[in-house]
């Protein structure tokens, strides 16, 4: 019988319980300890009651200035957990390595080290955003961006696809979220964007529901509105498509020639 | 009933509108009203803020 001690990373959705699977719900009641990254009271409650020994990571998080140091710092410590604990599980809120840092990191350390390593997905803002905004990725591609990197590697983009830029509340800042204020960037941001899109093209701020009963926030206003949208550390930014796709008119008639 | 079970209950039934008037009497006024109000801000200030939990929780934003 191995005594390789087991790193399970897992998400707990968005929405309180609601998205918790099955399979997360029993790791986070069996494993030996769960340390937890989770930024809502009521799952960190639910997590300290049903756990066998439980402990949150909020103080690392907003150890140093620069986010880098504290998502390190966070990694080094769950693996230093893990040399003394059998079945250690991290909970992350969301999806367990979408725009979250700490964990890919400590799950790859983990990985190099020789330890069983195991991840569960949970479900993400964007997977709701597609439910609720009724949008299938499918259909025209979908690019989605942290806000800050969209605007300071200025990405390319197709403004014939969706395109989803987390984290707009943050944009243009490096260090941890302090007394931030997102106009500024927000401003550079809207001018990028007006490179493709027109200054009357919809924007719709969205946040997920949290909790059940709730519903979630979707509000619309244009490019034009974007350096003073009314923007939380909840909201994402999402940005319909502005023109038809069009074929490759050489591929398309290669590949019927294929079929004839 | 508390609003860590409330918010349990809700998580796994189909409540209609009346049934949730009804769950929410036993809730202090604050936090019927941003249930109501769907202010999920203000729900979340509520119940990180009032010890309405035992145990110490803390809003971390990232």
């Amino acid at each position: 019988m191995s005594t390789i001690n087991k790193l399970v990373i897992v998400g707990s959705g968005i929405k309180f319980m609601s998205h918790l699977t099955i399979e997360v719900k029993a790791h986070i009641e069996q494993a030996d300890k769960v340390l937890y990254l989770i930024n809502e009271p009521a799952m960190q409650e639910w997590i300290v009651n049903n756990s066998k020994y439980s402990e949150p990571l909020d103080d690392l998080y907003v150890k140093n200035p620069l986010r880098e140091d504290n998502y390190k710092l966070i990694a080094e410590y769950i693996l230093e957990e893990l040399t003394t604990t059998k079945v250690l599980c991290i909970v992350i809120y969301g999806h367990p390595t979408v725009f979250v840092q700490p964990s890919l990191l400590a799950a790859k350390m983990a990985i190099d080290r020789g330890y069983k390593v195991t991840i569960l997905p949970g479900i993400s803002t964007e997977d709701c955003l597609f439910a609720d905004l009724i949008i299938d990725p499918g259909t025209c591609g979908c690019h989605s961006f942290e806000a800050t990197d969209f605007l300071l590697y200025r990405r390319e983009y197709d403004s014939s696809s969706h395109l989803i830029l987390w984290q707009p509340y943050v944009i243009g800042m490096l260090g941890i979220p302090v007394n931030h204020n997102p106009k500024k960037g927000l401003q550079f941001l809207s001018n990028y964007l007006q490179e493709k899109y027109e200054l009357n093209h919809e924007i719709t701020l969205y946040e997920a529901a949290q909790y059940p009963a709730f519903t979630p926030r979707i509000d619309t206003i244009t490019l034009r509105d974007l350096p003073d949208a009314n923007i939380s550390s909840l909201t994402t930014l999402y940005i319909k498509p502005n023109k038809q796709k069009t074929p490759d008119v050489g591929v398309l008639n290669a590949l019927r020639s294929e079929h004839n | 009933m508390d609003i860590l079970s409330l918010l349990v209950k809700l998580s796994s039934n189909i409540i209609e509108n009346d049934l949730l008037d009804e769950l929410l009497k036993s809730q202090p006024e604050e936090i019927r009203h941003a249930i109501i109000s769907n202010d999920m801000k203000k729900f979340k200030s509520c119940i990180s803020n009032n010890q309405i939990f035992a145990n110490e929780v803390k809003v971390t934003t990232y």
